[in-house]
């Protein structure tokens, strides 16, 4: 154990996980569906959304942006924008779906059981109130902590971040912290209860690069000291390759291939995932340090393709794919796929 | 902080030496006051006499470096109406119109405030149209004619509050209102606007994600957030109804510096006009200080500047 990890571990005592076999996670076939901005139709912005999760494990959620992984997010937290509304599904979070949940009773789990971080540190903390009163609040609500235990916590949840002089910058605005400081007193803020299950949007895709490593490395270790379950959205697989053990591809609101990591990036099935892994700006590959994109853009969901959603950009493309959306197919060691050519690889 | 207050005190000082001139010229361009003095039948050399008294013959940026002088000293002059000191003139009616701009000012900002926060949580539904009708309404309508319609309502038809005078507290009723509705409107739109915002802000969102409750989020992040740009114009707000007062106090017989000042002006008793818009701008603009105070105390990216 490094010397930050016994810090944390003195925060938080650590969880035994009740039954290591049983997800903690279990999101079943989620429909979301979204009013469109002219108001004139629901779009089916995530559409049968499915994926187990065990706790001290990472599942990373990939896609183009608009593919719907920040939809999917918020409906797990039950933070869904008034236009839209859950069409199927269930989000089984120890034992209970957390879609028949009350806003009420989902108030009581959001902070203390799953908490979420979001994409932009530099405005994710009230501007008008310090750093400590924004950590106090989690745990005033949800631990009933005040006094000098309230101010240990607060100290100690800033040294499990690796947070330098906690004491000083309890008392400090947002203003007056860097960024990557900032994400970091974010992070604080959403392990405050000790949550089984933690949500990170995009956490570090507003950050510098070193920033960005050092959070991705901290999420990693919060990960393993408390051993949550951890969900990263991203569009950067970089950020999956070092910190998730399962990933999940999105496409126009749907799941087109997930699987564990190594078999993801060594055996991708589906031609979506092929053309994002390519798109990895490697040195070996591209020597003009040019980012190889995807050509065509991701389709108007209000306009779906009858058949495959990705077969108007596929660069191997059959006739039946125009016809029929191709199911997701098992692939053997946990691996799924959604292509009509998949078992032909 | 320090530095902030100064750097405001400053502004202040700067501003009340402006308007101190302004007023000085404009009482001067409102006519000649020997006429009201002189009997009839003056001679031209009588008329002279008069005028070097007041020291009206001197130039005109001489006449104020006199007045200046005499003002640092508490002598505001004497009233060639009423052969009076014309601050203690001024000063016996100033708590009159304090009292009407202050609770119109009270009034506006709280009810101003509380019904923008309804009116955006509550956004789209009847509570929200009807109230943003009422704001549609109060921006539209002069204060004098709100006010006689307040008058024919309550007075005439209803013959619940008195129209006219200062003797109770019923009096402050009707000329609080009328002062007080437009501004009303004008805290309740900003607040409204600067809330819907605020709400969708992301530390709202992150906020719920901690599972803090709606009324914490309401009204102590958003509401904070959202008073930002509603306290840029309580201070503007407060210059207003004080200037307002003055109207208003016509309309309802309010003895208060307004119908004095409107008595001083058609007698060209210059000194009693110079003392009371200088009273009144010393007080806007001290409340413009405090707002600006405010401001620093609020929001900790000014205070820390
Ligand atoms: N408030 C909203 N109103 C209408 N459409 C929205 C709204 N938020 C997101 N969308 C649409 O929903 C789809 C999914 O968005 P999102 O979940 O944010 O995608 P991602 O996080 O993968 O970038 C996109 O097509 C986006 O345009
Ligand atoms: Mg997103």
């Amino acid at each position: 154990m490094s010397k930050a990890d016994a810090m944390a571990a003195k925060v938080l005592p650590l969880m035994p996980e009740p039954t290591p076999s049983e997800p903690l996670v279990e999101v079943r076939d989620l429909r979301i569906q979204l009013r469109s901005r002219d108001g004139a139709r629901l779009l089916n912005v995530v559409n049968g959304v499915s994926f187990p999760l065990h706790r001290g494990r990472t599942l990373g959620i990939v896609g183009e942006s608009g593919c719907g992984k920040s939809t999917t997010a918020l409906a797990l937290m039950g933070l869904l924008p008034g236009s839209a509304r859950v069409a199927g599904g269930q989000v089984q979070f120890a034992g209970e779906n957390l879609l028949a949940k009350s806003e009420k009773e989902m108030r009581e789990l959001r902070g203390a059981k799953i908490s979420m971080i979001f994409q932009d540190p530099m405005v994710a903390l009230d501007p008008l109130f310090t750093i400590g009163d924004q950590l106090a609040e989690p745990l005033e609500r949800h631990l009933k902590l005040s006094g000098a235990a309230l101010r240990e916590r607060q100290v100690s949840l800033l040294q499990a971040v690796s947070i330098p002089s906690p004491e000083t910058r309890l008392g400090q605005y947002p203003h007056q912290m860097s960024g990557g400081m900032l994400q970091r007193v974010v992070g604080a803020i959403a392990i405050a209860c000790n949550p089984a299950l933690l949500i990170a949007d995009e956490p570090t895709t507003a950050l510098d690069p070193t920033a960005q490593a050092q959070f991705l490395d901290l999420l990693a270790r919060l990960r393993d000291t408390y051993q949550l379950a951890l969900i990263v959205v991203t569009h950067d697989f970089g950020v999956t390759a070092r910190l998730c053990d399962d990933v999940l591809v999105m496409y126009a609101g749907s799941v087109v291939e997930r699987g564990p990591v190594r078999e993801i990036f060594d055996h991708p099935r589906h031609p979506y995932t092929q053309a994002l892994l390519a798109a990895i700006p490697q040195a070996q590959e591209d020597r003009q340090g040019r980012l190889r994109t995807i050509e065509g853009q991701p389709p108007d969901l209000a306009r779906l393709p009858q058949g495959c959603a990705f077969a108007p950009r596929c660069p191997n493309v059959r006739p039946k794919c125009h016809e029929l959306p191709p199911p997701l197919r098992e692939m053997g060691d946990g691996h799924v796929a959604s292509c009509w050519r998949a078992g032909e690889v | 902080m320090l530095f902030y207050f100064f750097r405001r005190l400053g502004r202040a000082l700067v501003t009340i030496v402006g308007i101190s001139v302004i007023v000085f010229v404009v009482a001067r361009l409102s006519g000649d006051p020997t006429l009201q003095l002189a009997p009839e039948d003056a001679t031209p050399e009588e008329l002279a006499q008069i005028r070097s008294e007041l020291g009206l013959d001197k130039p005109i940026w001489m006449q104020y470096v006199v007045f200046v002088e005499h003002v640092a000293q508490g002598d505001f002059g004497t009233s060639i109406r009423y052969q009076q000191p014309a601050l203690s003139l001024v000063l016996s009616v100033l708590p009159a119109t304090l009292q009407l701009g202050l609770s119109a000012f009270v009034l506006s900002t709280i009810v101003g405030v509380l019904l923008g926060v309804v009116t955006a949580l509550k956004r789209d539904t009847w509570i929200d149209s009807g109230l943003r009708g009422v704001v549609v309404v109060g921006q539209a309508a002069p204060s004098f004619w709100l006010g006689m319609m307040l008058i024919l309502l309550f007075s005439v038809e209803l013959q619940w509050l008195p129209s006219s005078g200062r003797m109770s507290l019923a009096h402050m009723v009707l000329p609080t209102m009328a002062l007080a509705l437009s501004s009303v409107a004008v805290v309740l739109r900003l607040t409204r606007s600067a809330m819907l915002e605020t709400m969708s802000a992301d530390y709202i969102r992150f906020l719920r994600s901690k599972g803090m409750s709606k009324s914490l989020i309401v009204w102590k992040h958003a509401l904070r957030n959202a008073s930002i740009p509603v306290i840029a114009v309580l201070g503007l707000q407060l210059s207003y109804l004080i200037g307002g007062a003055v109207i208003v106090e016509t309309v309802f017989n309010w003895p208060g510096v307004g119908r004095l000042m409107v008595e001083a002006l058609n007698a060209r008793d210059f000194a009693v006009i110079q003392a009371g818009a200088l009273l009144v701008s010393f007080f806007t603009v001290g409340a413009n200080l405090l707002v600006d105070l405010l401001f620093g105390l609020v929001d900790p990216r000014i205070r820390y500047e």
